[in-house]
């Protein structure tokens, strides 16, 4: 799966944030009061989420994805929180489709620019994101929202 | 300290008419069991009888994709907050090994004051942790996209965030004296309101 499909990211694709830290990895998956942490959607520089489009390769796939491009922290790897493309192109946010030669499925949530001078936008941002986001069970492929409007979204590098 | 118990089934109501024309009903009802040695049990006129027993215990709801469950406490339970305030007074070794920036007194004291304060508008399950900056969240998930956040930053000012099904409104306040104000409070209010709501709908 490749090439012309993967130019058009849907409002319904799930994309999905990587998580290496067993805390956030256990707030998330928790049996009765799952939490996603707004850590994990905070930018680590600029304004741009790097996220992986889930629903175009394998989970195995994926896995080797990861292991390629996060090198120092592959090994920790415990999965995504993912969230549907749809909900994180809310509130002035904009998912990109950024490929790389070893991500052909990376993907930014580029939040507006003046957050990035503003503490209180960059975690209201990161605290949105975050609420609309769950664990990512691979098995559950059928777990889509459903959203109000089916217009697709074109995505491309800039 | 605020406290409501649900009862997860609806109870049953029996009611007896008051008045005279309930009297020889009474006794015939009455004289039957006795010949039949069935029980018999007395009810004043105007008795709610609940068919099933009014919970005493902590109530559990399900709720949304996310299984969120606000734990509503009764009686003299208040674990979820103990369980918050032993988190709170955590945050300084958490942020230490974490290699934060470590949280200030007045950060500590704030979210002490605030979390009590939350509790009792809200009986529920916080989550209380320090972040990278030195600041103390306060965090309540409400479900899919609803949450609220008290976040006490380290010079004593405080962020407040709420998230009710994607309306979502923020407030920065320069110290915490006017908290909880109208704003957290309904805030807090709301997040429990929409979650039942939700409960009520599926069930």
């Amino acid at each position: 799966m490749a090439g012309k499909e993967l130019n058009n990211i849907s409002p319904s694709e799930k994309i999905g944030r990587r998580v290496f830290d067993s805390k956030d990895e256990k707030a998330a998956r928790h049996a009765e009061r799952p939490w996603v942490r707004r850590k994990l959607f905070k930018p680590k520089s600029g304004n741009k989420v790097s996220t992986d489009r889930l629903d175009h390769a394998s989970y195995e796939r994926m896995i080797e994805i990861v292991k390629k491009t996060d090198l120092s922290r592959g090994d920790r790897f415990k999965g995504w929180v993912f969230l549907v493309v749809g909900e994180a192109s809310k509130d002035g946010r904009n998912v990109i489709y950024s490929p790389t030669h070893e991500n052909p499925y990376h993907v930014d949530i580029e939040l507006p620019d003046p957050v990035t001078d503003n503490k209180e936008d960059e975690i209201d941002h990161a605290q949105a994101l975050a609420d609309i986001a769950k664990w990512y069970y691979p098995s559950n492929n059928a777990d889509t929202l459903t959203l109000d409007e089916e217009s697709d979204t074109r995505g491309g590098s800039d | 300290m605020q406290t409501e118990t649900y009862s997860t089934c609806e109870s049953q109501e029996r009611r007896l008419s008051g008045g005279h024309e309930s009297i020889p009903l009474f006794l015939l009802g009455y004289s039957f069991a006795l010949h039949e040695r069935l029980p018999v049990v007395f009810f004043w006129p105007g008795t709610n009888i609940s068919r099933y027993p009014q919970p005493n215990d902590a109530i559990l709801k399900e709720h949304t994709l996310g299984a969120v469950l606000p734990l509503r406490v009764s009686g003299s339970s208040q674990e979820p907050l103990r369980a918050a305030q032993r988190d709170l007074e955590n945050v300084m070794a958490v942020a230490h090994e974490e290699g934060f920036i470590n949280p200030s007194e007045i950060a500590l004291k704030n979210a002490r004051k605030l979390l009590v304060d939350m509790y009792n508008i809200s009986p529920r399950y916080y989550q209380v942790y320090p972040t990278e900056d030195g600041d103390i969240s306060i965090d309540a998930p409400g479900g899919y996209n609803r949450s609220f956040v008290a976040l006490c930053y380290r010079d004593g000012r405080v962020l407040c965030l709420v998230n009710i099904n994607g309306d979502r409104k923020k407030r920065l306040y320069e110290n915490i004296e006017s908290l909880p104000d109208s704003f957290a409070t309904n805030a807090l209010e709301r997040l429990h309101q929409a979650s039942d709501d939700e409960w009520l709908a599926r069930n």
